[in-house]
């Protein structure tokens, strides 16, 4: 029977690399699907129709490439062309303001001044959690990416479409704002400055 | 081609962006050698001040925050609907 794919591929060839490089994957990309939605049914189904573009897409995959960041970028374009519009996630950042403030002087944060003893490692669970799935979409992928996957600034930049100046300047902005969540929920515990750095 | 001089004086911007690279384990080793050398022990100093912060919170992110597992009937239904 042939293929309703165009590929220079076999169907085995097809099954086996997509096999051996895509699914090993399968729970990150899930990961990072319920990350951006909350929603246990629609990572699901994102995580599904992602996969399901990767194997219909294999040709443009290059062979010894880094399968794991090419997944996370279809399941980005996948969620923003799509599932996003589906469920009216909330308007995107306006980046030319971001930028202008983290270029100007009030850049050197008020909260990162106040912030030199840690109070945030007194947040815990699902404060932390509640703190990152708060944060504007563009900025929570970052963190995930960067600090729950592990991936580099240029493959960010490659998963996101963006430069590696913007990677960068996003994920200051978003541990920030971070910061900022997390210190006032330590105050709302009654935490108060320490007298030394741990 | 990229030089880092240690002896540049560097604007807050680029010292906060260069330990954001040092903590995310992205700075090349002539970054490192002078973080090492200039920055570890300093004990008055905003960039250290900036580094503690940045690695507190990534400490707090990976050790709190759940790695959600994929259903375990999601393969399944991978593999059946590419096939379909």
């Amino acid at each position: 029977m042939e293929s309703e794919f165009d590929t220079h591929f076999s169907e085995e060839e097809r099954t086996r690399i997509f096999e051996e490089e895509m699914l090993p994957h399968l729970d990150s990309v899930y990961n990072f699907a319920f990350r951006v939605t909350y929603d246990e049914e629609i990572a699901k189904d994102l995580v599904q129709e992602s996969y399901y573009r990767a194997y219909k897409f294999l040709d443009s995959f290059q062979r010894g490439t880094n399968a794991k960041a090419w997944l996370f970028r279809i399941l980005k374009n996948n969620f923003i062309n799509d599932f996003r519009k589906r469920n009216r996630e909330p308007s995107m950042v306006d980046y030319q303001e971001v930028e202008s403030y983290y270029n100007s002087d009030k850049a050197k944060s008020p909260v990162s001044g106040k912030l030199k003893q840690e109070p945030f490692r007194h947040a815990i669970g699902d404060e932390v959690t509640n703190a990152i799935n708060s944060l504007d979409i563009d900025f929570r992928m970052v963190i995930i990416l960067c600090d729950l996957e592990g991936f580099t600034y240029e493959e960010m930049a490659k998963i996101l479409d963006i430069p590696i100046g913007t990677v960068r300047s996003r994920l200051h902005r978003a541990r920030n704002i971070l910061k900022g969540k997390l210190m006032q929920y330590a105050k709302s515990l009654g935490y108060k400055k320490k007298k030394k750095d741990e | 081609m990229y030089h880092f001089d240690p002896a540049n004086e560097l604007g807050d911007k680029s010292r906060r962006e260069l330990i954001q690279r040092i903590i995310d384990g992205q700075a090349t080793d002539e970054e490192q050698k002078w973080f090492d050398d200039s920055v570890t022990d300093c004990s008055n100093c905003e960039c250290r001040s900036y580094c503690i912060q940045v690695s507190a919170l990534k400490d707090i992110i990976r050790e709190n925050v759940e790695k959600k597992k994929a259903p375990a009937d999601l393969l399944d239904t991978i593999k059946k609907k590419i096939k379909s």
